[in-house]
C-alpha cells in the first residue's frame, strides 16, 4: 500500500479512558494524602501502586497507538495492529450507509463510535470512540458525495 | 451470511476479551487500595506479623537470659514501648521537637508501630506512629483521633528501654557475656558467640544489660572449642 498524505487520520480519545484516569487519580491521591498526614504506606503498597499505574498508562496508550483510521480523496483506511499490522483500504463506492453511536456521557465529551457500513452488509468498519464523530462523519459524508457526484463511485456497465 | 456469523463471533469475543481486561483492571485496582489501607492502618508489619502465629508453641522453649546488649533491630507493632532517656534529649512528635528537661525521663509509646534501632553502645534511634505518648505520666493524644507521628532521631543515650511480651526476634548473632537459661538447663557465657532463632518474649535494657525472658526455638553457643545447639527437637 503506498503511503499518502491521508485528510484525516484519527484514534481513539483519551477520553474513552476516563475511568482509567480517574483508577489513578484515586491511587495518587491516597498515596498523597497518606503521605502528607505521616501515615507512609509501606514499599509492598508503594511498589504496587507504582506498577499498577505504569500498567495502565502502557495499556491505555497501546490501546491508542495500535489502531488508526483515515480518510483519503476515494477511501477509509483502517490499521489494527502495533507489531503485527493489519491495513484495510474500502473504497467510497462499497459504503452503504455510516451511522454515529454515542451514550449520553460520550455526548457530554463529545466523542463517539462510527458505524461505516458496506454493500455486502456482513463486514462493517467501526471506529470508535473518536472525537468529534459528527465532524469526521460530516467530513466523510462530503467526501463520499463528491465522490459520486465525479461518478467515481458508480460504475458504467 | 457465514461471513456475517463469523463477524458477529469475532466481535462478540472481542468485546468478551475487553470485559475480561476491565474486570482485571478493576480487581487490581481493589487490590491495591486495599494494600495501602492496609498498609495505613498496620504499617510495616501487617504482612510480617503473621509470622509469630506460624511458629507451633510446641516447637519453643522456655528462654531467659541476662546478656550484654547487641545491635538490635526491632521492627513491628507494640502494645507498649517504655524508654527512659535523661535530660537535655529530644523527641519529636508530629515533627514538633519536645526537649526532656527532667534528669530522667520515662515516656511510654502506647500501640507503637514502626522501627527501633538500639546500639550495644546504649543509644536509641526510634521512628514510627504511636495512638498515645506519655512523658512523665502526662499524656499526649492527637486531637484527631489519628496516630501521632514520633522519632527519637539524634541517637541519644538512653538509661532503659523495655517492650513486654510482644518482641519477636527472627535471628539474632552476637558476642555476649552473661547467663541463661533454657528450660531447665543454665548457662554461663564469657565473651562467646550466641545465636538465637525465633525468639518471642520481653526484652528489657538496662544498665548494658539484656533480660529476654520468653520462649525460643534454637540457641546456639559457640564457645573457642565447641560448639552447643539447643533446641526442642
Amino acid at each position: 500500500m503506498k503511503k499518502r498524505n491521508y485528510l484525516i487520520k484519527v484514534r481513539r480519545s483519551r477520553k474513552s479512558f476516563l475511568g482509567y484516569y480517574l483508577m489513578i487519580l484515586i491511587v495518587m491521591g491516597l498515596l498523597f494524602h497518606l503521605y502528607r498526614i505521616g501515615d507512609n504506606p509501606n514499599k509492598l503498597a508503594l511498589n504496587s501502586s507504582i506498577i499498577f499505574i505504569f500498567l495502565i498508562l502502557i495499556y491505555i496508550e497501546y490501546t491508542r497507538l495500535k489502531d488508526w483510521w483515515a480518510i483519503t480523496e476515494g477511501s477509509i483506511v483502517q490499521s489494527q495492529g502495533l507489531l503485527n499490522k493489519n491495513i484495510r483500504e474500502i473504497d467510497f463506492s462499497s459504503i452503504s450507509d455510516l451511522d454515529l453511536d454515542q451514550t449520553f456521557s460520550k455526548r457530554i465529551l463529545n466523542y463517539g463510535n462510527i458505524n461505516v457500513r458496506l454493500f455486502l452488509n456482513e463486514t462493517s468498519i467501526k471506529i470508535p470512540n473518536i472525537n468529534k464523530p459528527e465532524i469526521f462523519i460530516e467530513e466523510l459524508q462530503g467526501l463520499i458525495s463528491g465522490s459520486r457526484r465525479k461518478g467515481n463511485g458508480i460504475r458504467k456497465v | 451470511m457465514e461471513l456475517g456469523r463469523y463477524n458477529n463471533e469475532h466481535l462478540h469475543f472481542a468485546h468478551r476479551r475487553k470485559v475480561k481486561r476491565e474486570i482485571f483492571f478493576f480487581v487490581f485496582f481493589t487490590f491495591v487500595i486495599g494494600i495501602i489501607l492496609l498498609s495505613s492502618f498496620y504499617g510495616e508489619s501487617f504482612l510480617t506479623g503473621k509470622v509469630i502465629g506460624k511458629i507451633s508453641q510446641e516447637e519453643l522453649i522456655d528462654f531467659q537470659a541476662l546478656l550484654s546488649v547487641p545491635d538490635l533491630s526491632l521492627e513491628g507493632n507494640y502494645d507498649e514501648v517504655m524508654v527512659t532517656l535523661g535530660m537535655g534529649q529530644d523527641i519529636y512528635i508530629d515533627n514538633k521537637r519536645i526537649s526532656l528537661t527532667e534528669f530522667e525521663n520515662k515516656i511510654i509509646f502506647f500501640n507503637f508501630n514502626g522501627k527501633i534501632n538500639l546500639n550495644k553502645s546504649g543509644v536509641l534511634n526510634l521512628e514510627g506512629k504511636s495512638s498515645e505518648i506519655k512523658i512523665n505520666n502526662i499524656p499526649i493524644n492527637s486531637r484527631k483521633n489519628r496516630s501521632l507521628k514520633v522519632s527519637i532521631p539524634q541517637n541519644p543515650p538512653y538509661k532503659s528501654f523495655e517492650i513486654k511480651e510482644e518482641v519477636y526476634i527472627k535471628e539474632i548473632d552476637f558476642e555476649s557475656s552473661g547467663k541463661l537459661n533454657l528450660d531447665k538447663d543454665t548457662l554461663n557465657l564469657n565473651s562467646e558467640r550466641i545465636k538465637i532463632k525465633n525468639y518471642q518474649g520481653s526484652l528489657k535494657l538496662e544498665n548494658s544489660r539484656m533480660n529476654l525472658n520468653g520462649k525460643v526455638e534454637m540457641v546456639e553457643i559457640h564457645g573457642n572449642f565447641s560448639k552447643i545447639s539447643l533446641s526442642k527437637l
